[in-house]
């Protein structure tokens, strides 16, 4: 059966409990005639990553893969990139009958997932609660027991704890969990809050979802399997609790290399009378969830009465120092690491083990070696570690974490001297390596055959899988391309190679030209070739680093030129952000001009139109003035003519007065004879005459003003006033004068009428003009 | 008078493809009207083809394999019950097109002082014009023979023009899904080799054998079917066991039919080289072909003792004779 065996580490880089019992394994499957390959990863700097190089130890072949660096993420930690394929190249290599799988630590779930991909009977023992923690240990980073199986919420609190103490520079190698009483107040309530805290539901969590989706692929990976062991039945319930399928998860108890431990003299304490100093020890990993620190605490009640070996170390050095320093205050010796052949002589200085873990310790080997070496065993009474410690039996059980309890044991054992011995012989055999070989070989079996009863003559999936069933006459053909399909490459290029003489023979070559020398020529060929690829690439490489280190030079130059172009392109911007406010500026100023431009020119057209239409009314109103000037002319020349019309007509008039007056003045003179008549009358007239003269006088000064008036009539109008040299003259005068005044009143009415019909017409245009307000003043008069 | 012709399709299901090839195929034979015969064999081994044939029923004749025998050996079988002395052998999944026939049967008459054993029509691959599966060349490549399909690379068919392809010339062997062959002589040489069985490789080792034994084949450009390519084995067995036969059958051709001292040393100086190269690639496929054919060589060998002496010799020369490119 070619058996391959998948482990995080293995010695000698590795030699902590699984990887020590998994190369004990091997060694055992080996002595038994089975091919056993062992796949394990190791730090090499000398190799790439994913190197995979052959060492055969102890019958079996050791692959190693090369892996730089330990996982950068919670993603990475559970899927490492490029693990898969280096999976599948092991698969490949080896074609394994069955791979049972130690840890999915390092290697991750796609080497998992490769191997029951292909087919492959697979399995894996759960050596801790990697498949259901993805912390492994089932413990919160404040080193509380978890409880909150297959819990992704809860499981995501523990992230953003370890995030939170990730942030805390102090702890370098703190291996994920830290004491409380490390923490300053306000960090312990820090811690406190996020681990007890869910996100608001409403809230987005994207660690939350990123911890479900990878708690979901590593159970899916892990619920593939064709079973999982567990060496305690707390851990199965746990996994089953967890997600995986309880058919499918069994129990099975550890076995180990038990002979030499076995040959070991008993403690001094397990026979009647050895008093020397009682010696406890504590064996293994000085992390802090091992509870190293309790004991020592314990340890305080006995220090000085017995003794306290203490073979353990860790890479969280901080933790180590103070232990180591506490160790030195009680007396304790500190041994440090041991290598696994040392085992016999370290627990041959040991009367009483303790396992004091804080955390679900599941089935410690270091409990198994005591007990094949006749120690008891002090342990936490934990639910697992009670399956392999009988309390009061064969060893102890203290509370976890409780020193005090923990010291009264301690106590106890110096107190009642006959208690170690009783417990010493009370203490039975573990279960042997040869035991868990038989009991693994057979389950190998029992899953190789119900896989093959379970697969078609497909050589595996992903291969191009046919839809119909295989035609009748290629399943001979199809089985034995699967016959070969289970072969190992070499196993294949053996038979191969064996198979070229007999072929050279059968076509009756006469010497065949194929041997050993041919095949050695051909590998020595492909070494050049590797050798030649080697250089190339090398070369290759440091054309790479030239080209890097130039490009770095053009990169750094770019940037600084990108830098300068950078600061010019802001100060640019800057000059021009100025000059676009007062572009802007401008604008608005701009804006207003035009606004009043707009206005100023909007009045233009208006003054413009108003003026075309004044003009007009101007040419309209001189036109209509011309013609009334014209109009006025006439009139003033037809009164003119008529005035001197009425001169003639009063000429006329006056020549018909002088005349008439002329008869007057022959009336005159009959009238005289006719006073002389009247001489009688003219006294009696007397004084009517009298007063006649006062009236006279009257009438004289009202003649003189007449005269005046005539004379400035005449002067203007006709005879002058010395023609009135009577008064009768003058009366005929100013009765024909009052007769020329009425007539040229009439006259003057006449004119004003025809001037009033003209003022008229004149008003009523300039009423409908401005020009009429600037000729206002203007009495209608040409 | 028209030449009437057999033609045979093996069949392991009637389905889709092979509704399709018959539906070609109706029209051809009422337009011809010279009396052809479509010989099916039914090669389920349970009768399942003659079963589910429905409306063809009629218009075809039945062949029933006892048990699934695979094609070589369904054609084979189907080809010796033909009735006519020409034999179009047509798989499933290939489909004719209009005036197939007539172009291959001018070229079995070949030119003066040619022997003609099988006329190969231009077998398009998917119906897609220039992807031409009759085309063939053999090839020595690391010291092993490859039958090489040029045309069917993209580099290649995007070259090709219609007056290249549509010339006829010699090819070293027959496409077995689909050309016309004389049946006498397929008798004579044996039928196909169940040394090649499951499949692939027995039509290019038929070819091989008619051409030492004087006769050569055909390409006719001016016939063309289409063929879907691996319809019938590729959706059955697992693309591994199809490469297996493959490799595992070019390597038992080359130890049947490599004729020059020299080139079979150097094959096998390859052979060698190729398996520790393998072994260290960890190229599996090589080296499990590679036990196949060791295992399978007693057959390809005591073939190659019993045609070494008459016939015609120079692989080389006929490789490169043959080779359309």
């Amino acid at each position: 059966m070619r058996i391959a065996l998948a482990v995080h580490a293995f010695p000698p880089h590795e030699h902590t409990g699984v990887e020590v019992h998994v190369a004990a394994l091997a060694r055992e499957l080996a002595r038994r005639g089975e091919e056993v390959h062992v796949f394990a990863p190791r730090r090499d700097p000398r190799t790439p990553e994913f190197a995979l190089r052959r060492e055969p130890r102890d019958g079996a072949t050791i692959h190693w893969l090369t892996v730089h660096g330990g996982a950068g993420s919670a993603a990475e930690h559970l899927d490492r990139a490029g693990m898969q394929q280096a999976a599948a190249e092991f698969l490949d290599r080896v074609r394994p009958d069955v791979v049972h799988f130690h840890h999915a630590l390092t290697l991750g779930i796609s080497a998992l997932e490769e191997s029951t991909r292909r087919g492959i009977p697979t399995l894996y023992t759960a050596h801790d609660y990697s498949p259901i923690c993805h912390r492994t240990v089932l413990a919160r980073p404040d080193l509380e027991r978890c409880l909150r199986v297959g819990d992704s919420r809860a499981c995501a609190r523990c992230d953003r704890a370890v995030s939170l103490l990730n942030g805390l520079s102090r702890f370098a190698d703190w291996q994920a969990g830290v004491l409380p009483e490390s923490l300053a107040a306000e960090e312990r309530e820090a811690l406190a809050r996020v681990l007890a805290a869910d996100p608001d539901p409403q809230d987005a969590d994207p660690g939350l979802e990123l911890r479900v989706g990878l708690d979901r692929r590593r159970l899916a990976a892990f619920r593939a399997l064709d079973l999982v062991l567990a060496p305690t039945r707390f851990l199965r319930d746990r996994l089953i609790e967890g997600g995986l399928p309880a058919e499918r998860v069994e129990l099975s108890l550890y076995g180990i290399e038990v002979d030499l431990l076995a040959r070991l003299a008993p403690s001094p304490w397990a026979g009647k009378g050895a008093r020397q100093p009682l010696v406890f020890g504590f064996l293994g990993a000085a992390s802090k969830h091992k509870g190293l620190h309790v004991l020592l605490e314990a340890f305080e009640a006995v220090k000085g009465r017995a003794r306290l070996a203490i073979h353990a170390d860790s890479s969280d050095r901080d933790h180590v120092q103070a232990l180591k320093r506490r160790a030195q205050e009680l007396g304790a010796q500190w041994h440090g690491a041991f290598l696994p052949r040392e085992l016999p002589r370290v627990l041959s200085g040991i009367d009483v083990v303790v396992v004091p873990s804080l955390w679900w310790e599941n089935a410690p080997f270091v409990i198994r070696e005591s007990f094949a070496a006749h120690r008891p065993v002090i342990a936490s009474a934990t639910p697992a570690l009670a399956e392999s410690v009988r309390d009061g039996v064969d060893g102890l059980l203290a509370a976890p974490g409780d020193a005090r309890a923990l010291g009264a044991l301690l106590e106890r054992c110096l107190a009642e001297p006959e208690l170690v011995a009783r417990l010493a012989r009370a203490v039975r055999p573990p279960r042997d390596l040869a035991d868990l070989a038989t009991e693994l070989l057979e389950r190998y079996r029992g899953l190789i055959a119900r896989r093959a009863a379970a697969v078609s003559v497909a050589p595996g999936p992903g291969r191009g899988a046919p839809r119909a069933p295989v035609p009748d006459h290629v399943r001979p053909f199809a089985a034995r391309v699967e016959a070969l399909e289970s072969l190992s490459l070499d196993e294949l290029a053996r038979r191969a190679g064996a198979g070229l003489p007999g072929l050279a023979a059968d076509l009756g070559l006469e010497s065949p030209p194929l041997g050993e020398a041919d095949l050695t020529a051909a590998a020595l060929d492909l070494l050049d070739d590797a050798r030649r690829e080697i250089r190339w690439r090398a070369g290759r490489e440091q054309d790479l680093a030239r080209h890097l280190e130039s490009a770095r030079g053009a990169l750094a130059l770019r940037e600084a030129e990108l830098s300068r172009a950078a600061q010019a392109q802001l100060a640019a911007q800057e000059a021009l952000e100025r000059e676009v406010a007062a572009h802007a500026e401008a604008r608005a100023a701009l804006a207003a001009a035009a606004q009043a431009l707009e206005a100023s020119v909007a009045e233009a057209r208006r003054l413009a139109g108003a003026l075309a239409a004044a003009q007009e009314l101007d040419r309209r109103l001189g036109d209509e003035l011309d013609a009334l000037r014209a109009h006025s002319r006439n009139a003033e020349r037809a009164a003119e003519l008529a005035l001197e019309q009425v001169r003639a007509e009063a000429r006329r008039r006056a020549e018909a007065a002088r005349l008439a007056l002329e008869e007057l003045t022959r009336e005159h003179a009959s009238l005289q004879a006719h006073a002389r008549e009247l001489e009688a009358d003219a006294r009696e007239l007397e004084a009517d005459a009298r007063e006649a003269e006062a009236l006279k006088a009257a009438l004289a000064r009202h003649g003189e003003w007449l005269e005046r008036e005539a004379a400035a009539f005449a002067a203007h109008f006709g005879p002058g006033p010395e023609r009135l040299r009577s008064e009768q003259d003058f009366l005929a005068a100013h009765q024909a004068l009052q007769r020329f005044e009425r007539e040229l009143e009439w006259r003057r009415a006449e004119m004003r009428g025809a001037h009033s019909d003209g003022g008229r017409l004149w008003r009523a245009l300039l009423a409908r003009s401005s020009l009429g307000r600037r000729m206002g003043g203007w009495d209608g008069r040409p | 008078m028209k030449q009437a012709i057999s033609i045979v399709i093996p069949a392991l299901a009637a389905d889709e493809s092979l509704e399709q090839a018959l539906g070609s195929l109706a029209p051809e034979l009422q337009r011809r009207a010279a009396g052809d015969q479509v010989l099916l064999v039914d090669d389920s081994g349970t009768g399942a083809v003659a079963r589910a044939l429905g409306p063809w029923g009629p218009a075809v004749e039945l062949l029933e394999m006892p048990r699934n025998s695979g094609f070589g050996r369904a054609l084979g079988a189907g080809i010796a019950a033909a009735r006519h002395g020409l034999v179009f052998a047509m798989n499933s999944d290939v489909r004719v097109r209009p005036g197939f026939a007539e172009p291959l049967l001018s070229a079995l008459d070949g030119a003066p002082g040619e022997r003609v054993f099988a006329a190969v029509p231009r077998i398009l691959l998917r119906g897609e014009e220039g992807r031409v599966e009759s085309l063939v060349s053999l090839r020595l490549e690391g010291g092993i023979a490859r039958a090489a399909q040029p045309l069917l690379e993209e580099a290649h068919f995007r070259r090709a023009d219609e007056a290249w392809l549509a010339q006829n010339r010699n090819v070293p062997f027959p496409i077995g899904g689909a050309c016309l062959l004389r049946r006498e002589l397929f008798l004579d040489l044996g039928g196909f080799d169940p040394a090649f069985e499951p499949f692939y490789l027995e039509d290019l080792d038929l070819g091989w054998r008619a051409w030492r034994a004087g006769w050569c084949t055909r390409y006719v450009g001016a016939a063309v079917v289409e063929h879907r390519h691996r319809a019938t084995i590729g959706a059955r067995v697992p693309e591994q066991v199809v490469l297996q036969a493959i490799e595992r059958n070019r390597l038992l051709f080359t130890w049947k039919h490599l004729d020059d001292p020299v080139l079979l040393e150097e094959h096998l100086r390859q052979l060698a080289r190729r398996t520790a190269e393998a072994r260290a690639a960890g190229d599996r496929v090589f080296l499990a072909a590679l036990c196949l054919a060791l295992e399978d060589r007693g057959k390809g060998i005591a073939a190659r003792r019993a045609e070494s002496a008459p016939g015609r010799s120079g692989f080389a020369r006929q490789c490169r004779d043959t080779d359309p490119f």
